[in-house]
């Protein structure tokens, strides 16, 4: 006995001699990255100060990672845009997509393994603030001082506030559809078989009659379908009364004149949503197995089996939802578009804290903001190889290619100044304008700018989103009756936490106005 | 004899309906993948469907080069990983089943504890890029987690101790070294573990998409699982968001519930072609093992 507990105790102090070996490697591995990134920051810094002139820069090779694939022609653009970037700031660029399959993963664990990466795309679709929580970027506003000036200029202020977190800015936005209004896409042919007055339709109650009718005359076709996986019938239909605050856990309604959060699941307009998503489901104009139907709305319809969806709209979503659908959607918005943090916080390009050289990321960036060869080489690709002009704005693919089998498949949304790429041949001539136009006339919620920090009450939220992923699915499709679940589901999230949640929103949200 | 013929005619039924719960979702998973998309969405998924198309295969086709490119990085990593992975797996496994080795209990119990616990992904990550740098290469996708494992070892070791000691004896008093017993001796008796842990081991780096996804960025590197399940999630990446009109055209061409059975059934059918072979060592292998416990 004492024998075999010697020997335990033996191979207990072999293993954590190993443990500690293994990780003095691992921590050595992940510290040495960053400690030579901070002692060339200053010497490039140095370099920048004395002289502005790129010829006098040390050249450095940018990598920038965001999510995609490689494509044929990523090796043509790449050096096309490293030409530019080389006369203008003696730097290469590297483009580096990771799939999107593989990108939350693979991003942090090259992170926190101190491998170099400059500029990287981060989206609240990819938990930004819990990345910017670890640590993994770096503030940026002291850099867009110095070097970020077209950024400032073309993103306006509040809307460059998004990504603030903790009173660090890190991430700019890219130029795109701030806004999204909502409403209802309607395959056309049928409206105009039943002369059906879309003028008449003013709000989503008023598309009760057209159900109705709809599911009399049409038998074998299901009023309304799902618009997305992820968005529920109810989700869209509230989604114009309030700002959800990035994630429903306490909402400020949108017509409010004071900052004060509110329990969404306990408002009329949330139960009315109910009631008339209910009703529709009771009628039987909503398929039976909406909750749990993987199948995808545009599918449903585009097999004749489907009217109508319930969809966010933007300049140019007739086409939109009419190409997927294959065939003519007609587009209903029910309300005036809308901006908030979470639209904005979307799609934003950020700099790594394993950069090599912040500054040039920067001034990279800044081009991204005003050159406009370097932002049609990232948008569209390459000229004559992925695009040719059609006029002085618009282009088309070349003979024989199409969006099928083009070497580069076109980007326009994702990183820069999109507003200055080319316009596709069957988009609006005058997209941009469109959408630029678009996004000041939106509506803009007071909390713009406004981004919640998780951490103080994380347990809280964790708990409450459970009870949330029990209920959202049944009661936000029809499927479970409001009369008797709801009051069960608002209970059930008092009990996980949600008051705590909504005080702790509001602090920081009058902290934030205070602060501004 | 009535009664056993009986007994018979039973369980003859009972092995049909548990064989058939086993074949018939393989059979529907073919059938769909040659099923029309539209009828598909119309009417359910069936034995008998209306109208059957091949769209599924042929946008797969369009993809064929790198499909191809897929499989053979796969048939590669799958072959050389399993006969590396048995080498050193058994290599280790044999001296840890000899009572003579000194410090015999410790080795087994470091074996034994990475059984239990594992380091985690971010250290393994730092200590796979940092000190053997297998970051886009093929060795990212040979070595990580799948290479050496704990139960495989411990599974051999115990075939092993099942050898005669005598048998080792007798091959030491006639002048063979342990290479030499090892190789002659203990080999060729334990081919039903061998066989049985190459089965395992072959059908994990041939499922394997995890390794691809964390130590590759490199698309020309992909196996055919990392490229199947891109293929599969880039379709449904580009329903979820925001699209414009051009990209949303793409998507009006994709066959997308039929493409997924195309793709399962592509990625199912060597190992079903394989299995077979393995057969009868697995089924020896396991008995073996479960008599001496």
């Amino acid at each position: 006995m004492k024998k075999t507990t010697k020997k335990l105790g033996l191979a207990l102090a072999f293993l954590f001699a190993l443990s500690t070996l293994i990780v003095g490697c691992g921590s050595q591995g992940s510290t040495s990255a960053p400690a030579t990134t901070q002692t060339a920051a200053p010497a490039t810094n140095a370099s920048v100060a004395s002289a502005s002139t790129a010829q006098t820069l040390k050249p450095y090779e940018i990598i920038f990672a965001y999510p995609g694939d490689e494509t044929k022609d990523m090796k043509a653009v790449q050096d096309a845009m490293s030409k530019i970037t080389q006369e203008k700031i003696s730097a290469t660029i590297k483009l580096m997509p990771i799939s999107w399959s593989a990108w939350a993963q693979q991003t942090t664990l090259m992170i926190a393994g101190g491998e170099k990466i400059d500029a990287i795309f981060t989206s609240n679709y990819f938990n930004y603030d819990s990345v910017v929580a670890k640590g993994e970027l770096l503030p940026i506003e002291d850099l867009l001082k110095k070097y970020g000036q077209d950024i400032t200029k073309t993103v306006e202020p509040d809307l460059l506030n998004c990504s603030g977190i903790g009173g660090h800015l890190y991430a700019v936005p890219s130029m795109r559809d701030f806004a999204a209004d909502f409403g209802v896409a309607l395959r056309k042919d049928i409206v105009d078989k039943y002369g059906i007055d879309t003028s008449k339709i003013k709000t989503y109650a008023d598309l009760t009659d057209v159900f109705k009718l709809v599911k009399e005359k049409e038998p074998g076709m299901m009023p309304l379908v799902k618009g997305d996986d992820t968005t529920t019938f109810v989700e869209q239909t509230i989604s114009g009364t309030f700002d959800r605050l990035d994630n429903w856990f306490g909402v400020l309604p949108m017509a409010s004149g004071d900052m004060k959060v509110v329990d969404m699941y306990e408002t009329k307009e949330y139960s009315d949503a109910l009631n008339l998503v209910r009703g529709w489901f009771t009628a039987g104009y909503i398929s039976k197995d909406v909750a749990t139907s993987k199948e995808q709305g545009v599918d449903i319809v585009k097999s004749g089996k489907g009217f109508a969806m319930l969809v966010p709209m933007k300049p140019g979503a007739e086409l939109r939802w009419s190409n997927p659908c294959a065939t003519e959607m007609l587009c209903l918005r029910f309300t005036p578009p809308i901006t908030n943090t979470s639209n904005i916080a979307n799609v934003m390009t950020s700099i790594s804290k394993t950069t090599g050289d912040a500054d040039r990321t920067m001034m990279f960036l800044n081009l991204m903001y005003s050159d406009k060869d370097l932002v049609n080489l990232y948008d569209n690709g390459v000229e004559n190889l992925d695009y040719v002009k059609t006029s002085d704005t618009a282009i088309d693919y070349p003979t024989g290619l199409s969006a099928a089998n083009t070497g580069y498949p076109s980007n326009n949304w994702m990183v820069g100044n999109n507003f200055l790429s080319y316009i596709w041949k069957g988009d609006d001539p005058n997209l941009w304008t469109k959408m630029s136009d678009f996004n000041k006339s939106s509506v803009r919620s007071k909390a713009l700018g406004f981004s919640f920090n998780v951490d103080p009450v994380k347990t809280e939220v964790a708990a409450v989103a459970n009870v949330q992923s029990q209920y959202k699915m049944g009661l936000e499709t029809g499927t479970l009756d409001p009369a008797k679940v709801l009051p069960e589901f608002v209970s059930k999230l008092k009990a996980a936490g949600l008051e705590k949640i909504i005080t702790e929103k509001q602090t920081q949200l009058d902290a934030w106005a205070a602060a501004k | 004899m009535k009664n056993g013929k009986l007994f018979n005619i039973f369980i003859g039924v009972v092995v049909l309906f548990v064989s058939s719960a086993c074949i018939l979702p393989f059979v529907l998973l073919f059938i769909s993948s040659i099923t029309d998309e539209n009828t598909i969405i119309q009417y359910g998924y069936s034995f008998f469907p209306h109208k059957l198309s091949l769209a599924a295969y042929g946008y797969i086709m369009t993809h064929a080069s790198n499909i191809f490119r897929a499989y053979g990085i796969t048939v590669f990593i799958t072959a050389v990983g399993t006969a590396v992975s048995l080498i050193i797996t058994s290599m280790l496994a044999y001296p840890l089943s000899r009572k003579d080795l000194p410090g015999n209990k410790v080795f087994t119990f470091l074996v034994f504890f990475t059984v239990l616990f594992s380091g985690g992904l971010v250290p393994a990550y730092l200590v796979y890029t940092h000190l053997i740098n297998v970051k886009n290469s093929l060795l990212g996708l040979i070595v990580p987690m799948l290479l050496m494992n704990g139960f495989y070892v411990l599974i051999m070791r115990t075939f092993f101790s099942s050898i005669p000691k005598s048998l080792i004896e007798s091959a030491n008093l006639d002048g063979a070294g342990e290479l030499r017993i090892f190789a002659s001796i203990i080999i060729p008796l334990s081919l039903p573990v061998m066989a049985t842990v190459g089965l395992f081991v072959c059908i994990n780096y041939w499922n394997d998409w995890f390794n691809g996804m964390i130590f590759l960025t490199d698309s020309k590197l992909y196996s055919i699982q990392n490229y199947l399940n891109r293929i599969l999630l880039d379709i449904d990446f580009l329903n979820k968001n925001n699209v414009s009109s051009s990209q949303a055209e793409i998507l009006a061409r994709i066959p997308k519930e039929t493409v997924r059975m195309a793709l399962a059934v592509i990625g199912v059918v060597p190992i079903l072609i394989a299995y077979p072979f393995f057969q009868k060592y697995f089924a020896k292998g396991l008995t073996v093992g479960a008599i001496k416990g």
